[in-house]
C-alpha cells in the first residue's frame, strides 16, 4: 500500500470512532504558556529501531520521542522532492514511512498533560500528514492535511496541532511519508492564576512563528 | 613557464546484491615464497606480473560487471572533448567561474577579482563527492550537495594580462589566485531529468585560502603552528593545494592539502642570513617555491618573515557541507605531509581508519586508527572522531607481508633526543617521523579506494623517476633528507626502476581488522604500454593499456574505477595509450576496459555517482595545460561546446577551464553495468 493510500486509510478509520474535534490550529496562534522544543541539541541522531529518545521539557512536562525506522533526531538535510527541501538550518527531525510503519513519529508526555500540541510540518510531495492526539491508548482526535510548498523552496512548512478544553493529551503521533517537523510545541494545562495571561501571550507567540518562518 | 610549476614539480612524467556474492567467494590464498628477499637485486626482479599473478583476488566481480565496450584511445591527432562508449552521454555540469550559488556569471573576457572569484567555482578540479540528501526510504539520487576541491591555478589563465613570473605580483592577484583554491560546495538537483546547480542556494559555498579555520587534535596550539597573526596557534587561514578528498560515514567532507610548500618563498639573502632547516628541505619549502610570487606582496607566504606559516598547512581538513556556516577543521591526528586524500574504512565492529597517502617520490602511505568507534546512530558523536587516535606508516616487507608502524612519541626513536619533543611534533614533522621508523619509500601513493564488502584496499602509486637509477640512497633516517631527494633501489611493492607508468597494490588487513597493525599484499596490476619494446615498460595490465594511475575509486557494485594523470599529449610514452583516461576494472580478474577519454593536457581526476549509480561525476583538469603562447594552444574545451553547453560557448569567448563532466547511460541504466 502506497503511504498516501495508508494514511487516508487510517484517517478515514479512525474519523469515524471519533468525537468531535476540538480547536484545531493552523497557524501557529496556540496560545500562551506554550513551550518549543526545537531539537537543536541534536545533530543527526539516527534512530534505527524503536528507542525512547528526552528531546525536551516544557515546564513541568517532560517529552520523549518514541522513534520509528529511519528517522533522524538533529537532521541537517531532506530532500522533500517535490515539495522543497528542509535545512540548512537548525536541526530538525525527519522520518519517513518507507517500513510502512504506522505512528512513525511518536512523542510521549511525563509529568503532566498537554492542552495543545503542534509544530511545523513539510512532507515529501505534499503528501499527507496525519496527526493525532492520544490519552494512553485512548485516541482523542486526529486531523489530515497537507502542506503545498514550491519545488525549490527550503525550510518551508506549516503549523499544525490541537488546542482542546480539556487539558488529557499525553500523546501525540504523526504518520506521513518523508515527514520533517520541526519547533515540536505544547500548552500546557495552566494553573488557575495564570489565565489571565493568555491574552498577553498570544502577541509573543505569534512573534516566535513569525521568526521560524523566516528561518 | 606560463604557470607555477605546480604539479609538474613533482610529476615529471553496499548492496545486498553485492554481499551475496561476497559470502561466495573465496578469500585470497597467498602463494607465499614465490618472491623471497634473496631474489632481490637492483633492477627489475619484481617486475612484470612476478607478483601480481601470484594471487588471488579477495575481491568478487563487480554486480552486474563490466558491460560497456572499450573505448579507443584518444591519440594524435587528440580529440578535444571527453568521450564515453556508445550508448552513454557526458555533458558539462559547471566549470571553473561559474558561481556556486545567486554569484556574479563567469566572464570570459575579463579577470576574475577576488570578489568573484570567492562566489564561484574555484579552479582546477580535482577530488569530489556526491553527498545525497536524506529522503523517504534512504538517500535521493535526484539532490545532494557536490563538495569539489580546487588543487592549484594556472596564473597565466586565472588572471587576465598576467605573464607568470614576469608581471608584477600585487595583493589583488595573490588574493584572486588565493581564492580559486580551496573547496567548492553546490546543491545539485535533477530537473527534467538532468542535474543541474541550483542557483541560489542557502548550501552554495567556497572554502578559500583565506578561510577562516581551526585546528584540532594533539598539535593544535603547538607552538610550531603560533604565528604573530595567531598566536594561539589554532586558527589558520585558509586551505591550499587541494588535492583529493574523502568523506566520512558521518557525513563530513575531507579536503587534503597536498603541495602546500609551493605557495612559500622568501629571498635569497633572508635565506643566506638564515638558512633552510632539515624540517623545511624534507617539506620542500624554497626559495621561489612554484613561482606563485605570492610571498612577494603576502608576508604570510613568506618563509623568513612568518615561518612557522608553512606549518599550518599540509592536513587534513574536515568540513560539514551540510553547515554552510560550519568552520573548516584541520585535524592534526592524522599528520602533517603532502596529503594526497583521506579515505575511510569502517570495520565490522565501527573502528574507523583513515588512508592517507603522501604524494611524492618516496614518501610513505600511512593510516589513522581511530580511537573511538564509529556511531552510525548519533552524528554528533562522531563529530571529533579524528582527533584522537594512532597514525601509523606502512612497510611493505619482500614476503607479501605488511606492518603498520606506529608514529607515536616516545616509541621507535620519537623521542626528543630525535628532535621529538611531544607527539604534536611527531605530527608535524610527521615525514620525519617515518623516517626514523623505517616506513617503506614509495612510488608516490595517490588515490586509495576501499571494495565497499571486502575492505580490500588498493592504492595507485602512480610513477617514480627516482627509483633504482645509482647512486642509490635512502631517506635519512634523521629527517634530513631534501623532499624527492632519494634515490632508492627497487623494492618488493615498487618493483621497478624509472617506473614511468606505475602500478597499482593492494593489501588486506589482518583479520580484516580495519585497525590491526600487519596486512598482506600483493600487486594488482602494473601499468604500461604492452606495444612497448623495453619490457620494462610492458606491464602486464589485461585489457586496455594505460600508465600514472592516480584517481581510483569503488562504485557501490564493486567496478574499480582508474583516473589517469599523465602528460596527456599522446607524445613520446604515450603514443599508443593516448591522453589520460578512466577505465574500469574487475577486481577479480584485472581486466580492464577504457571507458573515457578526455581533452589534450588534461588530468582525469574525481569520480563519484548518485547513490543509484546512474549519474557519474568526473571532473577534467587543467585541459590544455602546457600551453605556449596563447592558452588555447592546446585546448580550447570544455566551452568549445563538444560536451554541450557551458556559461561560455555561446559567447565565442574561450578559456580553457577545468569543469564536472556528468556521464549518464541513454537507456538510464547503473553506470559501468551490462
Amino acid at each position: 500500500m502506497k503511504i498516501r493510500t495508508l494514511v487516508a486509510g487510517i484517517a478515514l478509520g479512525l474519523a469515524t470512532l471519533l468525537p468531535a474535534h476540538a480547536a484545531v490550529v493552523n497557524n501557529g496562534n496556540f496560545g500562551p504558556l506554550t513551550g518549543v522544543i526545537t531539537f537543536d541539541d541534536f545533530d543527526g541522531y539516527v534512530t534505527a529501531v524503536p528507542e525512547l529518545l528526552p528531546v525536551g521539557s516544557v515546564g513541568a512536562l517532560n517529552v520523549a520521542y518514541q522513534s520509528g525506522f529511519d528517522s533522524v533526531v538533529g537532521a541537517f538535510a531532506a530532500d522533500l522532492q517535490s515539495n522543497g527541501a528542509w535545512g540548512p538550518g537548525s536541526p530538525f527531525l525527519f522520518g519517513d514511512t518507507s517500513h510502512g510503519q504506522i505512528n512513525l513519529l511518536s512523542f510521549s508526555i511525563t509529568g503532566g498533560a498537554a492542552r495543545g500540541i503542534g509544530a511545523f510540518f513539510n512532507a515529501v510531495n505534499a503528501g499527507p500528514i496525519l496527526l493525532a492526539a492520544w490519552n494512553g491508548n485512548t485516541l482523542l482526535e486526529t486531523h489530515v492535511f497537507s502542506v503545498v510548498t514550491p519545488m525549490t523552496s527550503y525550510n518551508e512548512g506549516a503549523f499544525r496541532g490541537f488546542f482542546r478544553q480539556a487539558g488529557d493529551i499525553n500523546k501525540f503521533t504523526v504518520i506521513g511519508s518523508g515527514v520533517a517537523m520541526d519547533n515540536l510545541t505544547l500548552a500546557p494545562v495552566p494553573e488557575p492564576g495564570t489565565y489571565a495571561m493568555l491574552l498577553a501571550g498570544l502577541g509573543l507567540i505569534g512573534g516566535i512563528v513569525a521568526r521560524r518562518r523566516k528561518a | 613557464m606560463h604557470h607555477p610549476d605546480n604539479d609538474k614539480s613533482i610529476n615529471p612524467s553496499a548492496n545486498e546484491s553485492i554481499r551475496d556474492l561476497i559470502e561466495r567467494a573465496s578469500r585470497r590464498q597467498f602463494l607465499k615464497g614465490s618472491v623471497g628477499a634473496g631474489t632481490l637485486s637492483l633492477f627489475g626482479s619484481f617486475g612484470l606480473g612476478s607478483l601480481s599473478s601470484s594471487a588471488v583476488a579477495a575481491s568478487p566481480a563487480p554486480v552486474g560487471g563490466i558491460g560497456f565496450a572499450s573505448l579507443a584511445p584518444n591519440v594524435v591527432p587528440m580529440l578535444d572533448k571527453v568521450s564515453v562508449p556508445a550508448g552513454y552521454s557526458a555533458r558539462i555540469l559547471s566549470a571553473w567561474g561559474d558561481p556556486v550559488s545567486g554569484g556574479p556569471a563567469w566572464n570570459a573576457n575579463a579577470a576574475q577579482t577576488e570578489a568573484e572569484q570567492v562566489q564561484q567555482q574555484g579552479m582546477h578540479h580535482d577530488g569530489m563527492h556526491f553527498f545525497p540528501f536524506p529522503t523517504t526510504g534512504g538517500v535521493s539520487s535526484d539532490r545532494g550537495l557536490l563538495a569539489t576541491n580546487h588543487e592549484y591555478t594556472d596564473e597565466g589563465i586565472l588572471h587576465k594580462d598576467l605573464t607568470p613570473g614576469s608581471t608584477p605580483m600585487t595583493l589583488a592577484r595573490a588574493r584572486t589566485s588565493q581564492a580559486a583554491h580551496g573547496v567548492s560546495i553546490v546543491e545539485l538537483r535533477k530537473v527534467a531529468g538532468q542535474f543541474q546547480v541550483v542557483r541560489p542556494s542557502p548550501y552554495g559555498r567556497r572554502i578559500t585560502g583565506n578561510t577562516p579555520t581551526q585546528m584540532s587534535g594533539p598539535a593544535a596550539g603547538h607552538a610550531l603552528l603560533q604565528t604573530a597573526a595567531d598566536p594561539t596557534g589554532r586558527n589558520p587561514l585558509g586551505t591550499l593545494n587541494n588535492c583529493a578528498h574523502g568523506f566520512t560515514p558521518w557525513g563530513t567532507y575531507l579536503t587534503c592539502e597536498e603541495n602546500f610548500n609551493g605557495y612559500f618563498g622568501t629571498t635569497a639573502a633572508a635565506l643566506t642570513a638564515t638558512p633552510l632547516s632539515n624540517l623545511e628541505r624534507r617539506y620542500g619549502l624554497a626559495r621561489d617555491g612554484f613561482g606563485y610570487r605570492w610571498h612577494l606582496a603576502d608576508p604570510r607566504f613568506d618563509i623568513r618573515v612568518n615561518p612557522n606559516e608553512p606549518n599550518r598547512f599540509g592536513w587534513v581538513v574536515e568540513i560539514d557541507p551540510f553547515a554552510p556556516g560550519s568552520t573548516p577543521i584541520k585535524r592534526t591526528a592524522l599528520g602533517r605531509f603532502k596529503h594526497e586524500g583521506a579515505w575511510t574504512s569502517v570495520g565490522a565492529d565501527n573502528s574507523v581508519t583513515i588512508y592517507l597517502g603522501d604524494d611524492e617520490r618516496n614518501d610513505y602511505m600511512y593510516k589513522f586508527v581511530c580511537a573511538g568507534k564509529y556511531n552510525p546512530r548519533n552524528r554528533a558523536a562522531n563529530r571529533n572522531l579524528l582527533d584522537s587516535g594512532t597514525l601509523y606508516v606502512a612497510k611493505f616487507n619482500a614476503d607479501m607481508s605488511g606492518t603498520w608502524l606506529p608514529l607515536v612519541w616516545n616509541q621507535n626513536g620519537l623521542t626528543p633526543a630525535n628532535g621529538f619533543a611531544d607527539q604534536g611534533e611527531v605530527l608535524i614533522k610527521c615525514r620525519q617521523a617515518a623516517d626514523r621508523v623505517g616506513a617503506t619509500m614509495m612510488d608516490r601513493p595517490e588515490w586509495v579506494a576501499v571494495h565497499p564488502v571486502t575492505r580490500e584496499v588498493y592504492l595507485t602509486l602512480t610513477n617514480n623517476s627516482r627509483r633504482g637509477s645509482n647512486p642509490a640512497s635512502s631517506n635519512n633516517a634523521n629527517g634530513s633528507t631534501t623532499a624527492q631527494g632519494a634515490r632508492p633501489p627497487v623494492d618488493a611493492a615498487n618493483p621497478r626502476p624509472i617506473n614511468v607508468y606505475g602500478h597499482i597494490i593492494r593489501w588486506n588487513e589482518s583479520g580484516g581488522d580495519v585497525a590491526a597493525t600487519t596486512f598482506t599484499w600483493d600487486i594488482f596490476v602494473q601499468c604500461g604500454d604492452s606495444l612497448s619494446a623495453d619490457p620494462n615498460r610492458q606491464g602486464n595490465i589485461n585489457g586496455d593499456d594505460l600508465g600514472a594511475p592516480d584517481g581510483l575509486w569503488f562504485d557501490k557494485d564493486g567496478r574499480l574505477w582508474i583516473q589517469t594523470d599523465q602528460q596527456g599529449d599522446a607524445t613520446g610514452d604515450w603514443v599508443n595509450i593516448g591522453g589520460n583516461c578512466m577505465a574500469a576494472a574487475d577486481p577479480a580478474t584485472g581486466q580492464v576496459t577504457r571507458f573515457l577519454t578526455s581533452p589534450p593536457n588534461c588530468e582525469v581526476t574525481g569520480v563519484d555517482t548518485t547513490p543509484d549509480g546512474k549519474t557519474m561525476f568526473v571532473n577534467i583538469q587543467h585541459p590544455g595545460e602546457d600551453w605556449a603562447g596563447s592558452f588555447l594552444d592546446k585546448s580550447q574545451w570544455p566551452d568549445n561546446g563538444l560536451n554541450g553547453p557551458t556559461s561560455a560557448s555561446a559567447s565565442g569567448a574561450l578559456r580553457p577551464r577545468a569543469a564536472t563532466v556528468v556521464i549518464t547511460r541513454d537507456d538510464g541504466g547503473v553506470i559501468g553495468a551490462a
